[in-house]
């Protein structure tokens, strides 16, 4: 049910994920749900979907984990495919060619503008800025200017980035959507 | 094993891969996906920009927008390929997480401050990727400059940007 009522990503949907999972259903205490949702934001997952294979993980373990990802992840990914059929039935569209163009300049607005503030961040020493500057131009440079493979850059500058930005000098990604 | 059974593998290895690099929500996984696919001509800038829209409008999870770029890959079942290969490292990860979630926290704190320097050099590539392929006019690079700014000052929502490009496009279309 929250696959279907949950907008705007996890942290948007924080009061409805309580209400619901602690409130009514008392599945979670409030401390456990935020505790939940910070873990989350740290493991190498979308947020949200971490967050329902963590809560069912709690409630039934590893098949909990399983059907409350699916569970999460189904009402928007039928309405996802649903849109995307009626897209290629209609691409060539005129007028929705003209609206495919200027989603993709908002998208690549949306892109470099949440680039900069993940990089401006808070609580950033001068020494963490630069290093973090060398790897977030770095990594464009390296793939476009020189054609190297993505993965090779993002994995050598998460690799140097771990031993020489350390500590709280960087909040991370933690909401940024 | 055939070409369909092929390119299904390789989308859920891909989906699966750039998974990793959601850490903390950030959109690193857009990269991989417009590295991947989108530079090499296999799936359209336009689409994938579009399916990334669309999963900013839909209930749940805003990642459910690779079912709509594995649709455009190869159909339904490439829709499922993405699907589990966006499920396997979430729900492991997540399992992990919640059993041993003290002990982790240390590994994944080594990370986690560059982190966030990485997936915005990922997001400027995946957005300059994009940039190069859809053509933009001198005059459209304001709009770019505007939400850019907007995003980073005004932290405007990604449903709203979505929405305002759309509705702006409907207006450049029926003032042509």
């Amino acid at each position: 049910m929250l696959g279907c009522t949950c907008f705007g990503g996890m942290w948007a949907a924080m009061d409805r994920l309580q209400r619901e999972l602690v409130e009514r259903r008392g599945l979670l205490s409030v401390e456990d749900q935020r505790s939940l949702m910070l873990a989350a934001a740290m493991i190498p997952a979308p947020k949200f979907l971490a967050f329902a294979a963590m809560v069912g993980y709690r409630i039934g373990g590893i098949l909990g984990a399983i059907g409350s990802s699916i569970a999460i992840l189904l009402p928007g990914t039928i309405l996802v495919l649903a849109a995307c059929v009626l897209t290629v039935v209609a691409s060539e569209n005129p007028a929705l060619v003209t609206i495919q163009h200027y989603v993709g300049l908002g998208v690549v607005g949306l892109l470099a503008g949440n680039a900069v503030r993940m990089f401006v961040g808070d609580g950033v020493n001068r020494r963490s800025v630069l290093f973090g500057l060398v790897i977030s131009l770095g990594i464009p440079l390296y793939v476009i200017a020189f054609k190297g493979p993505l993965i090779v850059a993002a994995c050598v500058g998460l690799a140097v980035g771990s031993i020489v930005i350390r500590g709280d000098e960087k909040r991370g990604a933690i909401d940024v959507e | 094993m055939s070409s369909d059974s092929s390119i299904l593998v390789e989308i859920l290895a891909v989906i699966a891969f750039s998974t990793l690099f959601s850490l903390g929500g950030g959109n690193g996984q857009l990269a991989i996906i417009q590295d991947h696919w989108v530079d090499p001509g296999l799936l359209s800038p336009a689409l994938f920009a579009w399916a990334y829209a669309i999963g900013n409008f839909v209930p749940g999870p805003k990642c459910s927008f690779v079912a709509g770029i594995g649709y455009f890959l190869a159909g339904f079942p490439g829709a499922i390929a993405c699907l589990v290969g966006i499920s396997i490292p979430t729900v492991f990860g997540a399992s992990l997480a919640a059993h041993w979630h003290d002990n982790l926290k240390h590994y994944v704190a080594l990370f986690m401050p560059a982190s966030g320097f990485v997936i915005a050099g990922m997001m400027l590539t995946a957005g300059t990727g994009l940039a190069r392929n859809i053509s933009i006019e001198p005059l459209e690079y304001l709009l770019v400059g505007l939400v850019v700014l907007g995003v980073w000052l005004r932290r405007w929502d990604p449903g709203v940007v979505v929405l305002g490009s759309a509705g702006l496009g409907v207006l450049v279309y029926l003032s042509s």
